[in-house]
């Protein structure tokens, strides 16, 4: 029985990340990498398609909106009093009710498909990650067999990692 | 009030109700509808009775819920006031619940302060003092100075005092017209004042008689001027008012003759003079000799012809009537008399057959004949009944002194006022509503007064305790009544059957001889003398406010917070001068002013106007207490230090700005109108012409409303700015007072106000009034802005405030146009027993909401719940807001506006309507009508509209 | 902000986190006792009625409602910067958004207390939440108060949410340096943030459409509010012009007080190498915008008024300017329109001093907006005789100081407890380090 190891390399310069990335792409093995901005190199470089947050965001304006004109209309029918010389449902006013719930409801869902598709809040400890990728290191984190250890580290920082661990 | 005290009222009356009405006699009294055992709670009990704040004698029904009278009314059949009634009658509900009466006898004790005693007690020592006196044979030393009563508790006094063996009772009032009744003995023989009607008088003259206020019956002459007005269209009825100040009165008059105070004998000389000329008579042609208009007229700055003109009018007119105001002394009024004798008014306008109750007060010579008697000490006890003369008598009566000389003063009264500062005993008397009594304001009717609740604070009547002490002197019962109500029902002379009619109808009539043919007496008539009096100097006349009468109204809010009439002024009074006056002394609004007389001086704010003129200054009498109470006291000034002895008439003063001001409050800060057509007037030749029309636009379809659309038309011709509806709006609907501080911030709570704007269109002085409450527009800008549909639309038309749900956002108030919303900004006190007054028909708000006009609504739902049980609609003038039920004039008209046929709808398309800011197309409910002014009587000719 | 690495930046922010000095606590306890002050001076006036404000009839609105319109105009220009600059991409941003963000949601919070200070019965406010009461009856939608509740709510809500998310990996950054409690603070704050390329990806995508959402909503709350009066038939009040009018009056605001709040912010953090002179001059260049806007307005009613042809506006229009608060009127004019025109100048519009005072300036005249339009045209409407003058009392005046007091100590609070400044967007805008191109900064 051997047992997986987890092997963390730090990049300082983005251009020395982007190649690495693209390497076990091309290896395609598994890893993961965290970098302290959002950046499109990087993003590009590991190919990811776009967000689809946007479909929750335009579900959720579209129940606003409904909900919106509903709650207006329902409740003045409730009771069908007069105000003012005008009919107890008047849409012009409601207008306003409807444009407010749309932004309201499509902003929660939004917040809601972050947290789904994001996956937070995950408070759990994750494997081979450095505080400096929060501050101003480019991490990657490959799982490695015992054997090809050394290997794995040589190319990392021929790549030009500045630290390379494995725990 | 919280509903655990309603229940303990409802309780404790309640009770005292169902065994009759008072505790002490069980004896049935007869309500005005409904037999008596029917006391329902919830459902309201109507008496008949009469009103006691001034000797108009009007009926009145007092309505009662739960043993508490909650409001009081006209009487309807009454002839004389129709079911009408003024804002001092409204308030006299606050007579009856005023916090400061007396529970308790007083006794001045050795040091001169008064200590309480038990009522009984000290009736039992005010006998034995009589014992005593009768003893020493000193009975005739017994003396009573009464109010004017004129009916059982005049004549009960009468024989108190005299089976006592006392003088003749001293009957004082303020307000007395003894030159009249003078000059009716000199001219007619008849030692009488004499009833005077405007029913269908087509030129009335005013000198000074300010009818419309405080002049002999103020309510049945507005009501008849009103009439008279009413066909102002068609026949014309002219009225003149010659007067130093535009009073209430004089505002109407379609022409002011400016005469200067104490011009009025000089002006009424020479009308008779000018009169003699168009139907000659020698005995006015020698009492009015060498009064031509051409010789005097300048000296009153007036031009000979107004004063010929006057004539003429009075001359072709088939009913004309001049009236002698309180400044007049006899002379003049003979003078007056003398031209409506020569001018027909004798027996069409001026009934010598028909006595005023005021024909029995004291002349003045009586007055001081009495005075010296307690001077010389013939006087040792004196009865005062229900009069206050040390604030109304003037220094030159020295009756504070004649009361210090007189051993045991008596005063009954329901609080303490000046003259009780000279009782040594004061006897608490239950108000006219707790009590039995009959009072006959003329010849030809009795009015009878029943105790509509239990006596609110428990003491008895005036009548009552005269007989206890009676009978504890002489042992045995005057006219053998053991109580004043028997001496009533014996003093009434009816059977079973008719006393149970009258007192369900509250009056009872007499028949009077009928006007026999009334001849000049020449003899008497010696010639008049004018003492030379300089005009160019100020004379200062004080006139009864309209609001406080002689002062007796003074302790009653709901009339100190009526803005006064001629200049908004609230909780005050000042001295009115003239403009052009005060401009050239350096005087403007607000300044402290010194006025000084030979009998004394006083400080003053000035307020002044066009409607006063130059040579004249006012102040009307009745404010400036110094004890009557905690509503009363110190309430505004009183002139009486610089009064002769008529504190009628005009007195010389000079006048000095202090140079210190005081800011005279009042709810709105100006009175002009800025062009914008709020209180609207139009000349006679062009009513219905130049009248704008604005396009009803509309997003929305038109509301339609079931079977009722509520509304109302006010008729600014008519409207004399009297102030009854407000009073009768604050009784109707808990209107809290909120006193002089709050309604300088602008807390007033008045659901209905009179704007007062300036005649500005075709006059240089006079006032425009406009009464202004809810409008109930149909496109209420209110209601759609309420976030909590507190304000909304009903089906029969109103627009409805509902107070528990209103959470006090004040939206509405500021999108009012009309600005009538009132927002409680505290909660108010109602301070016992005045919470007795409450309605319970109507909420008490509490502090944090919004309130306004509900059209009365509870009186709308019982009607037309009525009307439903009885399977038919409600009936064209049913229902009548409380506004509308006292309106004197009939300005107001309630009706259903979806009813063709209603008379309010008639008026809604009479070609005077209009309706203010009516270009917002707020549709609302009332209709005001324009003020019409006659083309020949444009006293400025700038006929623009 | 040329030559800085991402590490000096984040020290340079995490550091304005240190625990602070005696003064500091001094400050926020100080502002904590005039909140607490005003609010017992609220509570004075709900026991005893809102009769002890100035407050009356017919002038029933007053400082109360000038302030909540004045904060939530303050709330403004957070958005603005941080929403709609967002989606224009411009730089200038980045450095100020955060506090500017702060700010909105405290300002917001701060305006919504005065709808509950106003009402005459605060205790049932819940009457106009959208929930039926015991007989079925829901608050009026149609009424432009309700409107404001749910428009002003909408925006809290929103602002607050784009708030935190903005700030999460900032506050990952944070948690790497602190200790103690505060690790464990700023733990839970981050939601476990690490920044996975795949948390961006979703994190980047979710605040564009915040950004997106975010940026019609602060021009429609503005707009509402602005209904609360042209929704009226109240001349002064009752005018199309209002909505526009009032945002750009909203942004002159509140862009002016995030001037004010940052020259000391950057002066007692140190902070000058990121929030630059440069940021200053960009927000001056907007306020001219706006403060032109402003102007236009001012002059553009004078013009309905005449031409409308409506004596009541033509009234109200001519008595602003020349009766009982002509004062008032001339220090709305003069500040909001005249004096932001300086910015014109190069000089004065990169000179601290000329900034703050100018800043300062416009937020007075703008207060004195509000107040002009809500009051003057209460005082003198339709009818003549029910004219009257409104003066604010102590009780005004001490409410309106305790909810500066609530705003500033929530401020001071944000500035200690979370990052001021954005660390992330800062270092975007950082040239990417790049060992080609010797973009070489170690």
């Amino acid at each position: 029985m051997h047992t997986k190891k987890i092997i963390s390399a730090s990049y300082i310069y983005v251009d020395d990340f982007v190649k690495v990335i693209k390497h076990f792409k091309s290896l395609n093995r598994k890893f993961v990498t965290y970098s302290p901005i959002p950046n499109h190199e990087i993003e590009e470089a590991l190919g990811a398609k776009k967000s689809k947050i946007g479909l929750f965001t335009l579900a959720g304006g579209i129940i606003g909106l409904i909900s919106g004109f509903s709650l207006a209309g329902f409740t003045a029918a409730e009771w069908n009093l007069i105000l003012g010389g005008k009919p107890p449902v008047t849409l012009i006013p409601f207008v306003v009710i409807g444009f407010e719930f749309t932004i309201l409801f499509g902003a929660l869902a939004t917040l809601l498909g972050l947290i789904i598709n994001a996956k937070l809040p995950s408070y759990k400890k994750l494997k081979g990650y450095k505080p400096e990728f929060s501050v101003d290191h480019f991490g990657i984190i490959i799982e490695a067999e015992e054997s090809e250890l050394a290997t794995l580290k040589d190319s990392l920082l021929g790549m030009g990692a500045k630290e390379v661990t494995y725990e | 009030m919280d509903r655990k005290t309603f229940l303990q009222i409802l309780g404790l009356t309640g009770a005292g109700i169902v065994s009759g009405c008072k505790t002490d006699t069980q004896r049935l009294i007869i309500p005005y509808v409904i037999p008596p055992q029917e006391i329902v709670p919830g459902i309201a009990n109507w008496y008949a009775s009469s009103c006691r704040e001034c000797p108009a004698g009007c009926g009145l029904l007092v309505r009662c819920r739960e043993g508490r009278a909650v409001k009081v009314e006209g009487n309807p059949d009454h002839p004389i006031n129709q079911g009408k009634l003024c804002a001092r009658g409204q308030a006299t509900l606050q007579e009856l619940y005023n916090p400061d009466r007396l529970i308790t006898a007083q006794m001045r004790n050795v040091n001169g302060s008064f200590v309480s005693v038990e009522t009984e007690i000290a009736i039992k020592q005010i006998a034995n003092h009589i014992k005593n006196l009768i003893d020493q044979k000193a009975a005739n030393k017994i003396a009573v100075l009464s109010s004017l009563n004129s009916g059982a508790l005049a004549n009960c006094a009468d024989e108190f005092i005299s089976s006592l063996g006392g003088e003749k009772p001293v009957i004082y009032e303020a307000v007395n017209y003894s030159a009249i009744k003078g000059a009716c003995n000199k001219v007619f023989g008849k030692n009488i004042v004499p009833k005077m009607s405007l029913q269908d008088a087509d030129a009335i003259l005013s000198i000074g008689a300010d009818f419309l206020e405080t002049y002999i019956s103020p309510v049945e002459f507005a009501r008849q001027f009103a009439e008279n007005s009413d066909i102002k269209l068609g026949r014309k009825s002219i009225f003149f008012y010659a007067g130093s100040q535009l009073s209430i009165t004089g505002n109407v008059a379609d022409k002011w003759i400016q005469i200067p105070a104490g011009g009025e004998k000089l002006f009424a000389l020479t009308l008779l003079n000018e009169i003699c000329k168009l139907s000659p008579n020698s005995i006015a042609q020698n009492f009015s000799e060498g009064f031509s208009a051409e010789s005097v007229a300048d000296k009153i700055f007036i031009s000979p012809n107004e004063i010929k003109q006057t004539a003429e009018l009075l001359v072709k007119a088939k009913r004309p009537i001049v009236m002698g105001g309180l400044m007049c002394d006899e002379e003049t009024q003979i003078a007056i008399m003398l031209i409506n004798s020569i001018i027909g008014a004798i027996g069409k306008t001026v009934f010598l057959n028909i006595p005023l109750s005021y024909s029995n007060i004291s002349t003045d010579e009586e007055l001081d004949a009495f005075i010296n008697k307690c001077f010389e000490g013939k006087i040792d006890t004196l009865f005062i009944l229900g009069t206050n003369p040390i604030f109304t008598m003037p220094k030159s009566y020295r009756f504070a002194e004649a009361l210090e000389k007189i051993r045991m003063v008596v005063a009954f009264t329901p609080m303490l006022n000046e003259t009780t500062e000279y009782a040594n005993y004061v006897i608490p008397i239950n108000t006219p509503l707790e009590d039995w009594d009959e009072y006959q304001p003329d010849a030809s009717i009795r009015n009878y007064q029943q105790p509509v609740m239990e006596s609110v604070f428990g003491v008895s009547s005036t009548g009552d305790y005269l007989l206890e002490i009676f009978k504890s002197v002489t042992g045995k019962s005057l006219k053998n009544s053991a109580t004043y109500y028997d001496y009533i029902r014996t003093n009434s002379k009816s059977s079973e059957s008719e006393w149970k009619q009258i007192l369900g109808k509250g009056f009872a009539a007499n028949n009077v001889s009928d006007s026999e043919t009334i001849k000049i007496i020449s003899s008497n008539l010696s010639k008049p003398k004018v003492q030379a009096m300089n005009f160019d100097a100020i004379h200062l006349i004080s006139n009864p406010s309209y609001k406080y009468y002689d002062g007796r109204g003074a302790n009653k809010p709901w009339l100190s917070e009526i803005p006064d009439a001629s200049a908004s002024i609230v909780w005050e009074n000042y001295v009115a001068l003239n403009s052009k006056f005060a401009e050239l002394n350096g005087i403007k609004n607000h300044d402290i002013v010194e006025l000084t007389t030979d009998a004394g001086s006083i400080e003053i704010p000035a307020k002044v106007s066009t409607d006063i003129e130059y040579h004249s200054a006012a102040i009307a009498f009745g404010f400036g207490h110094t004890k009557y109470g905690r509503y009363g006291t110190g309430v505004g000034y009183t002139p009486l230090p610089l009064l002769n002895k008529n504190i009628w008439s005009a007195v010389t003063i000079q006048i000095k700005n202090t140079g210190r001001w005081t800011k005279l409050i009042s709810p709105s800060d100006t009175d002009l109108q800025y062009q914008r057509g709020i209180s609207q007037a139009v000349l006679l030749s062009e009513i219905g012409k130049h009248k704008k029309h604005y396009e009803d636009l509309n997003m929305y379809p038109k509301v339609q409303h079931e079977t009722y659309r509520w509304g109302m038309t006010v008729d600014l011709d008519k409207c004399i700015g009297c102030g009854a509806c407000i009073a009768a709006c604050y009784a109707e609907n808990n209107i809290p007072i909120v006193g002089k501080e709050l309604v300088s911030k602008g807390r007033e709570m008045q659901w209905l106000r009179i704007e007062r704007y300036r005649e500005d269109e075709f006059a240089e002085y006079g006032n425009r009034y406009i009464p202004m409450m809810c409008q109930h527009c149909e496109n209420a800008p209110c209601e759609p802005v309420c976030p909590v549909y507190a304000a909304y639309h009903s089906k029969d038309g109103l627009n409805v405030q509902v107070y528990n749900r209103c959470i006090g956002t004040r939206y509405c108030s500021n999108n009012c146009p009309y600005k009538v919303r009132r927002f409680n900004w505290f909660g108010y006190e109602h301070p016992h027993p005045t919470h007795l007054q409450l309605n319970p028909d109507v909420t008490v708000r509490d502090k944090g909401v919004m309130e306004k006009c509900t059209f009365c609504v509870q009186r709308i739902v019982k009607a037309r719940d009525q009307a439903k049980d009885e399977g038919r609609l409600v009936r064209d003038g049913e229902i009548k807001p409380a506004c509308v039920q006292t309106c004197p004039t009939n300005a107001l008209v309630f009706g259903n506006l979806l009813d063709e046929e209603s008379s309010v709808s008639k008026l809604r398309n009479n070609p005077r309507a209009y309706r203010p800011i009516e270009e917002y197309n707020t549709r609302s409910a009332i209709t005001y009508l324009q003020k019409v002014i006659k083309d020949d009587y444009v006293p400025k000719k700038k006929n623009k509209v | 902000m040329e030559g800085l690495t991402y590490k000096q930046v984040n020290d340079t922010v995490i550091n304005t986190l240190e625990p602070p000095r005696k003064f500091y606590f001094a400050i926020v306890s100080f502002f904590a006792l005039l909140f607490a002050a005003g609010m017992s001076v609220w509570f004075y006036m709900i026991v005893s009625g809102l009769g002890v404000a100035g407050i009356r009839h017919p002038v029933m609105w007053g400082v109360f409602i000038t302030n909540f319109v004045f904060w939530v105009g303050i709330a403004h220009s957070g958005t603005l910067i941080s929403a709609i600059l967002y989606l224009f991409r411009a730089e200038w941003r980045m450095s100020i958004y955060r506090s500017a963000e702060a700010m909105t949601v405290f300002a917001v919070a701060t305006a919504g207390m005065y709808p509950l200070i106003h009402l005459g019965r605060v205790w049932v406010v819940h009457w106009t939440f959208p929930i039926p009461n015991e007989m079925l009856l829901w608050p009026n939608f149609k009424s432009p108060l309700i409107m404001d509740v749910i428009a002003i709510s909408t925006y809290l809500t929103v602002s607050a949410t784009f708030f935190l998310i903005g700030m999460i990996p900032d506050i990952a950054a944070v948690r790497e340096k602190a200790t103690g409690w505060r690790k464990k603070f700023y733990t839970i704050l981050s939601f476990g943030w690490h920044g996975t390329n795949e948390q961006w990806r979703h994190y980047g995508r979710a605040y564009l459409f915040f950004a997106a959402l975010a940026t019609p909503l602060v021009i429609s709350v503005h707009s509402v509010v602005s209904w609360d009066f042209a929704l009226s038939i109240v001349p002064g009040w009752h005018s199309t012009i209002f909505a526009p009018y009032f945002v750009a009056g909203a942004i002159h605001s509140g862009l002016a007080l995030v001037i004010t709040l940052l020259i000391p912010l950057r002066k007692i953090f140190k902070v000058e190498n990121l929030i630059t002179i440069k940021n200053f001059e960009s927000m001056a260049k907007v306020i001219l915008l706006t403060g032109l806007i402003v102007g236009y307005a001012y002059a553009f009613e004078y013009f309905i008024a005449w031409y409308s042809g409506n004596p009541y506006e033509l009234a109200i229009f001519k008595w602003r300017a020349s009766g009982d608060y002509a004062l008032a009127f001339w220090t709305m004019v003069i500040c909001n329109s005249i004096v932001p025109l300086l910015f014109f100048f190069k000089k004065i519009r990169t000179s601290i001093v000329g900034l703050l005072v100018i800043s300062i300036l416009i937020n007075v005249g703008m207060w004195f907006e509000r107040y002009v339009i809500i009051v003057t045209s209460l005082a003198h409407d339709f009818l003549p005789a029910a004219w009257g003058n409104y003066a604010p009392t102590w009780v005004e005046i001490g409410i309106s100081l305790g909810s500066w007091g609530f705003f500033l100590m929530l401020f001071f609070l944000f500035v200690k407890f979370l990052p001021s400044i954005s660390i992330a967007e800062v270092k975007e805008i950082l040239p990417t380090p790049k060992r080609e191109g010797g973009n070489n900064a170690h």
